[in-house]
């Protein structure tokens, strides 16, 4: 329930990045209800403006919509959903790759431990 | 878009002691703003004069376009730091006394908030726990409909669970025509649920911003720049 | 809003008060009884209870009178009060119309006990003429008692409500100091009580009022009474206003909750 936020960075893009994750990895279903923006502030535990700059945001980038009765929505557009969700895996990948490039990893080695760590896991 | 409480030049001297100077602060309808600042800085007294327990030594205070008096405690909803509960009464009379007095407060909203945290309405204000008698008093102020919510430290001295359920119930009563004033030390706990900030440092308002204006300008939190500027 | 705090105000006392009440009025009855049929022990065991008892209602009468203005207002129970829409002059009067009807009834309620406990045939008779003889002595007749009735419940009401906002007054100014606030409330009703003394004497003593009482004395009587009726009542309601004004500048200019 608690919503952990960095203290460096504003919480509403935070929030762009935490609801996007839900809903790339389906717990916001494509096509589905999102809660109200009190309900969604509550359980995140953030101010509901802020909520709302961050999904105006989203709703900009086309990943929501607002049905003026209804409410707020998922996109069904899953295309886009996919597009969004490998824009931020390759966010995650430039992470790590530039921490251990930091490290002083070659790009063989890199590609090697990535791959030996992958066929351990399950 | 006018503000829903406005002061120029806010003056409050105690005998010697000038508790606040120069305030000018502007408070637009639909926002939580946190007063921020060490004990002693002046913000149980900035608050005071807004509820009209004080009045200024010089300046003016306006809330929705008039001086503070009977027609703005009718919409000014009060969470002081301390229990002002007496202990002759049961919950539902204070409920019912809360009824008779404010025009604005919604009984069954507070009946509601009362069973979701499993206090009974008929029990004796005199036998409540602190921390029971202080949610009361939460119940009692949020299940008013307000212009203007005062809490002050409302999550001082009260437990992480307490703590969660008083942000929680502030963030569900929020509605866009009503602003909440929260006055605090403990700032990294209520940081995300604020849009601005003021810091007051001796009586003296040293910085006014909105959270995300500190975050992005700054690149720090709330509380780590309130850290900086009140470093002793 | 006053309708709504007198409501409030009465229910919290009426707790404290009908209790009382109603206990001197059982035992009252009780000690009746026990006189008729003659129980000496039980009988003697039942005035001590009821002196008791009325002792205690008249303690508790001023106790209370206090405590709903100084626990209730100034205590932490005022930033409820204070902060709800009415004006202080409505916490003031609340209290105030409060207080005086307690101190009526109570006298009341005492009387009525002792008139159960003591009162007998004879002893009425007695009564009656007794009254009868002492107005005829002073010259009153039939027809100027109602006035002169209204006047007397006229005074007892006025001087209460001067007593009660003189103990308002003392209780006020005592938010002028931070700490031990019993003490400081205590000592302003002793500078008061010094005061008004000072002013007797003085009104006394310099022949200030010669004239008015020259001219009250030779009055015939009832005439006589109205007259110094109508000086009593000037009296209170200068004190009135004196100690309203001050409580009601103390809550409104200079209030400082603990």
């Amino acid at each position: 329930m608690n919503w952990s936020f960095q203290p460096d960075r504003p919480i509403y893009v935070q929030l762009i990045e935490r609801i996007k994750l839900l809903i790339v990895s389906g717990a916001y279903p494509a096509g589905s209800r999102l809660p109200s923006v009190r309900d969604m502030a509550s359980e995140a535990s953030v101010n509901p403006n802020t909520l709302q700059k961050a999904l105006s945001e989203l709703e900009r980038e086309g990943l929501v919509y607002t049905q003026r009765t209804s409410g707020r929505f998922v996109t069904e557009d899953e295309n886009m959903i996919k597009q969004v969700k490998k824009e931020l895996a390759i966010e995650q990948i430039e992470l790590v790759t530039k921490k251990l490039i930091e490290m002083g990893f070659s790009k063989e080695e890199m590609l090697a431990l990535i791959e030996s760590r992958i066929k351990e896991m399950k | 878009m006018m503000a829903i409480l406005q002061c120029s030049n806010l003056e409050k001297t105690f005998g010697y002691k000038k508790a606040l100077s120069g305030v000018n602060l502007s408070f637009e309808k639909g926002r939580i703003v946190g007063l921020l600042g060490p004990n002693g800085s002046g913000k149980s007294t900035f608050i005071k004069l807004c509820n009209g327990l004080i009045t200024p030594t010089n300046g003016t205070i306006i809330i929705d376009g008039k001086a503070p008096g009977i027609e703005t405690k009718a919409i000014v909803s009060y969470l002081p730091e301390q229990t002002y509960l007496n202990d002759w009464m049961k919950v539902s009379d204070i409920f019912n006394f809360f009824d008779d007095f404010y025009a604005d407060f919604d009984i069954a909203r507070a009946r509601e908030m009362l069973s979701s945290l499993g206090i009974g309405e008929k029990e004796r204000l005199k036998t409540l726990s602190k921390g029971t008698k202080e949610k009361v008093q939460l119940i009692l102020v949020m299940a008013r409909q307000a212009k203007l919510y005062l809490l002050d430290e409302p999550i001082g001295g009260v437990d992480p669970a307490a703590r969660d359920y008083i942000l929680s119930t502030i963030i569900k009563n929020y509605n866009q025509d009503a602003t909440v004033v929260i006055s605090t030390h403990l700032i990294s706990d209520i940081e995300r649920v604020l849009d601005d900030v003021v810091f007051l440092k001796n009586g003296e308002v040293v910085l006014l911003s909105t959270v995300d204006d500190i975050r992005e300008g700054k690149g720090k939190s709330v509380d780590a720049l309130f850290r900086e500027v009140f470093k002793c | 809003m006053l309708g709504k705090l007198l409501k409030y105000e009465f229910k919290a006392t009426g707790r404290v008060f009908l209790p009382m009440f109603g206990a001197l009025l059982i035992i009252s009855v009780i000690n009746r009884l026990f006189s008729n049929l003659n129980f000496k022990i039980p009988s003697i065991i039942g005035k001590i209870i009821s002196i008791i008892l009325i002792v205690g209602i008249f303690a508790l009468t001023l106790i209370i009178t206090i405590q709903r203005f100084s626990k209730n207002l100034l205590g932490s129970e005022g930033y409820l009060m204070f902060t709800l829409p009415v004006r202080s002059d409505s916490l003031i009067w609340s209290k105030l119309i409060t207080a005086t009807v307690w101190n009526i009834v109570s006298m009341i309620v005492v009387l009525t006990a002792i008139t159960i406990m003591a009162l007998s045939d004879i002893s009425i008779k007695f009564i009656f003429k007794s009254i009868s003889e002492v107005l005829r002595f002073l010259n009153i007749r039939g027809g100027d008692i109602p006035l002169l009735g209204l006047e007397t419940v006229i005074a007892i009401v006025l001087s209460l409500f001067a007593f009660i906002l003189m103990l308002y007054a003392c209780l006020a100014l005592s938010m002028l100091v931070n700490k031990r606030r019993g003490l400081c409330a205590f000592a302003v009703f002793v500078i008061i009580n010094v005061i008004s003394q000072i002013i007797t004497s003085l009104a006394a003593t310099t022949g200030v009022l010669r004239g008015l009482y020259e001219y009250v004395a030779g009055l015939p009587i009832p005439r006589m009474f109205h007259a110094i009726f109508v000086i009593v009542f000037i009296i209170e309601l200068i004190e009135c206003v004196i100690f309203y004004v001050l409580t009601r500048f103390m809550l409104t200019r200079k209030l400082n909750l603990e």
